[in-house]
């Protein structure tokens, strides 16, 4: 595992990450480069360091000194912090943080994809963690011109960039040790989770349904998190498999098209539209396989989507239903 | 004309001090010395927040109010029709599909650039219209209007859900009008291409007011009706077009401000002008005190608070104009 | 003897439809010309033509010896001004600010004063009788008032040639006279005034010649007491007429007749 073989050759000593040998040496974990200092080693506490320099997924460098008050734009990264143990040092999350429980009960900043500047500076962060679907980017700016640091982590589509992710957010966080252990923990669980998953000549077509509200449902397609997900556990992505890109409105014709055996629908979204009976009704559901044997599978959004610690938990447990549901019809 | 000076000076500073970040009187007193030039001493937080986020949003909403106010005023005397605004005849949309395309191509400068010739070219348009609808039934152009404005704000979506959202605003930014954007960048671009063409515009007060006259009267006495239309027309397209690439479309602030202040400043362009004007910015800048801190944290578009505050001025205007016929 | 205004063959319409065809006109400096005719005759139309409003399809006009094609609608202002039939009445303008506006082709070009544009506006408002007035809006005053301002603006445009459409219209009898005086003071010093009018007998006390258009075309021209015959007014306005002598003044009375 590259994480690994960075980790060896770092030296472990508190939060800061310097090179075995004095000179810089560029390692690349996932697709970012991260440039190491070649300051002296210290001992710190684990709150702060004497700093990390991340070059973020927007190519920007930023150091990191102080972590004791972050604010966490989305809520995968949320997710990572508190299970790196770092839940008491974040401050603020924005609306898409719904786990663990702790952090819905701290100050929400509003919807990171439409970033107030001032609702966030008025938290007195000293760290924001945010991901490329955070902007506009003149709000970033502007957080950055009041001196907050603000690192863009990569926005993952694949179960491989769960434990990228893992690994930035300990790098940023000056907690190698636990990113490691936390990363071996869920590459562990997602392994497991694909080693049940289905052979390709019995894999299911799965869809993935997004429902906003009754007037707003969504095809999830190609490039989605819900695409690493369902082909993790071996199923053909219905919506990537008829050419959809991003999401795309329900309609009839492509729900048809797409013809899955099994519809995955948020648990909320689902609840509102009216229960999976209401789904049913709706026009194309129930010429689709999956309407014809009446297999929905209903998830908590974050659960299912964000791609971060409970991925494997959540990649288990998908698989599991998936072969009850296709072996009861 | 003094008092409005004085009101929209107390909106900016009322906007100025309030926001989710604290700041105390000391703290703003402290920034503004250092500002200046007369205290020295280490740049604070509330340096950033007042002049890195409040003062440059002020200003553009001064900015953006100010062009509409004009524009309003200018559309109203040109079309013989007071309940002409430039949302309401197309133009704010116009600029705001072209702005969006802009935004798609070339970031915050394409946007601005786009803007400004999408709100000439639909001024145009508008001006086609009017000539062939509006004199004999004012309502009619309005209805022209909304008419074309729908289909245009329809194709900004189109360009908004087809674009790289990096790029582009969401559309609630382009048809609800917002000052989120408002980077020093931003707001000063659009205040050279707004104070520039809204002088030119006051400039022609006098044959703006015999326009007033009728198109027939005007060219009696010598205007080129013709000519001067197509030059107010252009200049107003270009003015909204700036502001709509800066803002979106904020609506309503093109109708409220010139109806508030006519009775005081008169008819004549010559004061009417900039009275529209301060009053469209005090307008605006107080509609976003309201959309940054009624639903505090959340920002709401600042147009969704001028649509609910100016949306009964034009009933009533309405009902006052039917009463008057009757 | 100068002449300020002068048409030939004009005429207005596409074949089939002729409003106006083949008019001839000519008007010299101290002149009143007064066009009648009935409903439809193509009076408005004429004027339309010879104050630069319309395109004729057939022949020119020459103004102050240049012809109108020529003129940009600066130029025209400070040669003829213009009363229209139908004064636009929603101005939010004061009646002494309208009035004023007529001094404008001489404010763009710099050949005025403030001080000579009050003692025009005041004059003109002076002798049309709305001096009292001058400070109410324009759109709150009766539909005669709002003529007599549309006059008082045409006089302080102070220029060589006034065309008037109806200029009598909405005005009681005691204006109506007063007005025509004005006007006929007016052109007798150097000016010109040619003005369609409804009542024959105004035409007849006050104009120097009439033009009598019929179906568009001229169907008489000349003195008022050559023009205004009982055979022609008869034969024109399809209505039995007498025509007289006025009583005291030196110009033919018309009686309608049963």
């Amino acid at each position: 595992m590259a994480l690994l073989v960075v980790s060896a050759a770092c030296g472990e000593s508190g939060a800061t990450t310097t090179t075995a040998a004095t000179t810089t040496t560029p390692a690349t974990v996932g697709s970012t480069t991260i440039a190491t200092t070649a300051a002296p080693e210290t001992t710190t506490t684990a709150a702060t360091g004497a700093g990390v320099t991340f070059v973020g997924a927007d190519g920007v460098a930023t150091t990191v000194t102080d972590t004791s008050r972050i604010v966490s734009l989305s809520g995968d990264l949320t997710e990572i912090v508190f299970e790196l143990g770092r839940g008491a040092d974040v401050a603020g999350i924005d609306v898409t943080t719904t786990y663990p429980e702790q952090a819905t009960k701290l100050p929400v900043i509003g919807f990171a994809q439409q970033l107030a500047p001032e609702a966030v500076l008025a938290l007195a962060p000293t760290l924001v963690l945010a991901d490329q679907l955070t902007g506009p980017p003149e709000a970033i700016q502007q957080l950055r011109d009041a001196g907050v640091p603000v690192v863009v982590v990569q926005t993952q589509t694949t179960l491989d960039g769960v434990v990228t992710k893992i690994g930035q957010i300990a790098e940023i966080l000056g907690v190698p040790d636990a990113g490691t252990a936390l990363a071996v923990r869920v590459q562990g669980e997602i392994d497991a989770a694909q080693a049940q998953a289905f052979a390709p000549d019995a894999a299911p077509r799965v869809g993935f349904v997004y429902v906003r509200g009754p007037q707003t449902l969504l095809l999830f397609g190609q490039g989605m998190t819900t695409q690493a997900m369902i082909e993790g556990a071996g199923a053909v992505d219905a919506g990537a498999g008829t050419g959809v890109g991003g999401a795309v409105p329900l309609t009839p014709e492509a729900l048809v098209a797409a013809a899955p055996d099994v519809i995955v629908l948020p648990e909320a979204g689902l609840a509102a539209l009216g229960g999976v009976d209401a789904f049913a009704a709706i026009p194309g559901v129930a010429d689709t396989p999956a309407g014809q044997a009446n297999r929905f599978l209903g998830y908590d959004e974050a659960y299912f989507l964000n791609l971060g610690p409970r991925t494997g938990q959540a990649l288990a447990q998908f698989v599991a239903d998936l072969i009850d549901v296709m072996q009861s019809s | 004309m003094p008092a409005l000076v004085v009101l929209l000076l107390t909106a900016a500073a009322v906007a100025a001090s309030v926001g989710a970040v604290r700041i105390s009187p000391s703290g703003a007193a402290g920034a503004l010395g250092r500002r200046l030039g007369l205290v020295t001493g280490p740049t604070g937080q509330a340096d950033a927040v007042l002049f890195g986020i409040r003062l440059p949003r002020i200003v553009l909403g001064a900015v953006v109010g100010g062009a509409l106010g004009t524009a309003g005023a200018v559309l109203q005397s040109v079309f013989r029709n007071p309940l002409a605004d430039p949302q309401l005849v197309g133009i704010g949309p116009g600029a705001a599909l072209a702005a969006a395309a802009g935004a798609a191509l070339g970031g915050v400068g394409g946007s601005l650039s786009a803007g400004v010739v999408g709100g000439m070219l639909t001024a145009l348009v508008v001006r086609r219209l009017g000539r062939r609808v509006a004199e004999a039934d004012p309502t009619r152009l309005l209805l022209a209007g909304i008419a074309l404005g729908a289909v245009l704000s329809a194709w900004v979506g189109f360009i908004v859900f087809g674009s790289d959202r990096s790029l582009v605003p969401p559309i609630e930014f382009w048809l609800l009008g917002s000052l989120s954007g408002s980077t020093w960048e931003v707001t000063t671009t659009a205040s050279v291409v707004v104070c520039a063409t809204a002088l030119g515009l006051w400039a022609s007060w006098r044959r703006l007011d015999l326009l007033v006259l009728g198109r027939r009267e005007a060219r009696h006495l010598g205007v080129d009706v013709d000519l001067v239309t197509t030059m107010v027309m252009l200049a107003t397209g270009a003015m909204v077009g700036a502001a709509v690439g800066a803002a979106g479309v904020v609506g309503f602030a093109g109708l409220v401000g010139p109806h508030l202040v006519r009775p005081f400043s008169g008819p004549g362009h010559r004061r009417l002008i900039p009275a529209a004007a301060l009053a469209g910015a005090t307008f605006v800048v107080l509609a976003d005190v309201v959309a940054r801190t009624a639903l505090s944290p959340i920002e709401i578009p600042a147009g969704l608070v001028t649509a609910a505050l100016g949306g009964p001025v034009l009933l009533w205007l309405i009902a006052r104009r039917n009463a008057r016929a009757t | 003897m100068t002449l300020l205004l002068e048409a030939r063959n004009l005429g207005y319409g596409a074949d089939g439809t002729r409003i106006v065809a083949d008019v001839d006109l000519a008007v010299a400096a101290g002149e009143m010309v007064a066009v009648i005719g009935p409903n439809g005759a193509g009076k408005s139309t004429l004027i339309g033509m010879l104050s630069g409003d319309l395109r004729p399809s057939t022949g020119w006009t020459r103004l102050l010896g240049d012809e109108l094609v020529d003129l940009d609608p600066l130029q025209m202002a400070l040669r003829r001004a213009v009363v229209p039939q139908h004064v636009t009445a929603d101005i939010p303008f004061s009646v002494h600010t309208v009035v004023e506006m007529g001094r404008h082709p001489h404010q763009v070009t710099g050949t005025t004063s403030p001080d000579e544009d009050r003692a025009a506006v005041d004059a003109a408002l002076a002798t049309f009788d709305m001096a009292d007035r001058s400070r109410l809006p324009f759109s709150a005053l009766s539909s005669g008032e709002q003529r007599r301002t549309a006059l008082a603006r045409a006089m302080a445009q102070d220029v060589p040639l006034l065309l008037l459409d109806e200029p009598a219209a909405a005005l009681d009898i005691g204006h109506q006279e007063q007005v025509m005086r004005v006007l006929r003071e007016w052109k007798d010093a150097r000016r010109a005034v040619v003005a369609v009018l409804h009542d024959l007998n105004l035409a007849a006390a006050h104009a120097d010649r009439i033009v009598v258009l019929h179906r568009g075309s001229v169907a008489a021209e000349g003195r008022p007491g050559d023009v205004l015959t009982t055979d022609l007014l008869e034969a024109v306005y399809r209505q039995p007429m007498r025509v007289v002598r006025h009583p005291t003044r030196d110009c033919p009375l018309l009686i309608v007749v049963d």
